[in-house]
């Protein structure tokens, strides 16, 4: 990472304004400490996509988020009640022979799998991927919906 | 032709500095920043810079040239949810920004840029007398 001190440019500033940008500057190097801890990629050599699961009433939903795929290259499995998102991401083709300067996009083969906490319409599951987002929905078959039971009165 | 002093001081001051990292300004307060994850690789003939930004399509993206620094900027709506959530690990409802310092050895006005399932691919030519020639021998 470069970091650029600009002595020149701080000695004429204001104190106040020096320790604003001291603060900038920290803060834009733990941003990118972070955004490098999270992506295990780097330090693992796996690549772990963030996934959101949310069971609404009537159905369930899988986000993941898969920036620059394409969409032949993503593999859903549903298996004893596991729902799976597989695949790999690949770099472009002249990346092999390029000059890297800065690698922090994850590479290679990746797999999540999570629990559904229902059982699901089969038949029913659809699947859509856009702007690097996928979006499995899962519809609940009428027996595993909520429902609301009347109280009877006489 | 002017030739700029970090391409003069050789081959690896060229490549360390050609795309440089620029600073990112926190004037606009309290909006949630977070630094897309970034490819930069180079071949013979141009820059490639990759910066993931899942969730932002292009009426969400911006990419700004102001002189050599080139800022990316895009918008991601936050998603509204019903249910509840059984696992949570996604951010949205962010704005992903980060500005580069371009060499001025690179061709500013032949940048394209592609967005493709939250991948923004920018390709950055280098000016024609920056690229590698061929150079006929004659006896």
């Amino acid at each position: 990472m470069n970091l650029q001190t600009k002595r020149m440019d701080r000695r004429t500033l204001p104190l106040w304004e020096q320790l604003q940008n001291l603060q900038e500057e920290m803060d834009r190097l733990l941003d990118a400490a972070f955004a490098a801890a999270g992506r295990t990629s780097s330090l693992l050599g796996e690549h772990v996509p963030p996934v959101d699961l949310i069971e609404e009433n009537d159905r369930i939903l899988l986000r993941v988020d898969l920036p620059g795929m394409r969409r032949e290259d993503i593999n859903i499995t549903l298996h004893d009640g596991c729902l799976t998102v597989s695949g790999e991401v690949r770099p472009e083709e002249r990346y092999a022979q390029a000059q890297v300067h800065r690698a922090e996009r994850a590479f290679g083969r990746f797999q999540r799998t999570v629990a559904l906490p229902t059982p699901v319409a089969v038949d029913q599951i659809a699947a859509r991927y856009r702007d690097g987002v996928l979006e499995v929905v899962l519809p609940k078959p009428e027996e595993a919906k909520p429902k609301q039971i009347q109280v009877q009165t006489d | 032709m002017e030739i700029d002093a970090t391409v003069m001081s050789g081959g690896e001051a060229m490549k360390e500095t050609t795309v440089r990292e620029g600073r990112l300004s926190r004037a606009g307060g309290r909006r949630k920043w977070v630094l897309p994850a970034v490819n930069i690789y180079e071949t013979p003939t141009e820059f490639v810079i990759e910066a993931e930004m899942p969730g932002v399509n292009r009426d969400g993206l911006e990419v700004a040239l102001e002189g050599h620094e080139l800022t990316l900027h895009g918008r991601r709506a936050p998603e509204t949810v019903e249910g509840r959530f059984l696992v949570r690990e996604r951010d949205t409802g962010l704005e992903y920004r980060r500005v580069f310092e371009l060499d001025p050895t690179l061709d500013t006005s032949r940048i394209s840029a592609r967005m493709e399932q939250g991948l923004l691919r920018l390709t950055l030519p280098k000016a024609q007398a920056f690229q590698p020639r061929r150079i006929p021998v004659t006896d």
